[in-house]
């Protein structure tokens, strides 16, 4: 076993272990969207399936964090009713102030 | 050489008291023209903290009108301001705060638009916004305009800030492109606990007070993140990537972009 610090804490490792291989050991909830440093070098996404770690090495995951939200209950309900997200938002209606009431772009 | 007033010597004596700060130090704060994006729950706590400092010009972005749901934690709203726009009810908060501001509103949304000609009336930025596309939007625009701006986020029980000044890590250094719509948790319910916005608020106010005034070491080149169910914080070393895709060496970003957000339509 091989000593890494993740996150700023040590952790024990078998090596030899790719950024692939931690991401999944740590449980990252989603591998997709986080961001990975190896000794204070971000790591290219394409790279994380064959960088190697090495004993020693500091590895810190870095998450998106956008806010505390204001999409309230009708997208919760509808989310949990499976009824899909889908892209594109009514952000550029400038003049008509009442559609920002909807929630659709709170700020946090 | 500077003409406080006895009422603003007094207004401002706890700072004065400092000696980081002292009369040259408000005086910066005072000649201060800072831009907070978003009055909701980050840029509440930044623009009061500011006004009281004596911020001398604060201009606040939003297009948006205080809801209910806001005061859990949007503190410089109240409730007989549900329904106002959130731009007029900061005005009167900051106003009633400290009547020496100059509050400049802006009562629509940050926008590829017009964020260059906003931003560029400014000394600082703060980042007071929830979603990802205006996030990045705020990066590329500060970056672009040579601009330094304290970026926030929080999520739950969790925060994340650092501060850009121009030569150091941005956030596309750290995030090359915003996530795709819905898939980080900003267009579900995960909810935030109101204090957490306070606590990374006035992080951002106290980054933007030392940036005016040159006190201390600013967050550049670090994100501050902190737990609050443990009360761990963490500064992390980032650097200034040379593969930014905006401030690396072959830049992808060349202009300002509208990314979309997921809007939850009921297209199914």
């Amino acid at each position: 076993m091989a000593k890494l610090i993740v996150n700023g804490d040590d952790q024990e490792v078998q090596l030899p272990a790719t950024v692939a291989d931690l991401i999944k050991q740590n449980n990252v909830a989603q591998p997709d969207m986080v961001s990975v440093q190896v000794n204070e070098e971000f790591v290219d996404r394409e790279d994380f399936d064959t960088l190697q770690l090495n004993e020693g090495d500091t590895v810190d995951f870095l998450y998106f964090m956008g806010g505390g939200q204001d999409k309230e209950s009708i997208e919760y309900r509808f989310g949990r009713l499976g009824v899909q997200c889908s892209a594109g938002r009514s952000r550029g209606t400038k003049t008509n102030g009442q559609t920002f009431s909807t929630k659709e772009d709170s700020y946090v | 050489m500077f003409d406080f007033t006895e009422e603003e010597l007094n207004r401002y004596s706890r700072h004065i008291l400092l000696q980081d700060v002292g009369v040259e130090g408000q005086e910066r704060i005072r000649e201060g023209k800072v831009l907070v994006i978003g009055a909701g729950g980050l840029g509440a706590p930044v623009a009061m903290y500011l006004a009281a400092a004596g911020v001398g010009t604060i201009g606040i972005v939003d297009g948006d009108v205080v809801d209910l749901s806001n005061l859990q934690r949007q503190i410089i709203h109240t409730t007989p301001d549900v329904d106002k726009w959130k731009v007029e009810s900061a005005k009167e908060t900051i106003n009633a705060i400290n009547p020496h501001v100059k509050v400049e509103t802006y009562r629509e949304f940050l926008m590829a638009d017009n964020a260059l000609d906003i931003v560029k009336e400014y000394d600082f930025v703060v980042d007071g916004t929830d979603n990802f596309p205006v996030k990045f939007l705020i990066n590329d625009a500060c970056v672009m305009a040579g601009k330094p701006f304290s970026h926030g986020g929080i999520l739950r029980f969790e925060g994340q800030t650092f501060t850009h000044v121009p030569g150091t890590a941005c956030y596309r250094c750290m995030f090359k492109t915003p996530p795709p719509p819905g898939a980080v948790p900003t267009c579900s319910q995960a909810g935030v606990l109101g204090a957490i916005a306070g606590m990374l608020g006035t992080i951002q106010a106290a980054e933007t007070l030392k940036y005016l005034t040159g006190v201390g070491e600013l967050l550049t080149n670090k994100l501050l993140t902190f737990n609050a169910k443990t009360m761990d914080f963490r500064k992390i070393n980032v650097k200034k990537t040379d593969k930014c895709p905006i401030c690396g060496t072959n830049p992808t970003v060349t202009e300002l972009i509208d990314y979309e957000q997921a809007a939850c339509d009921l297209h199914q």
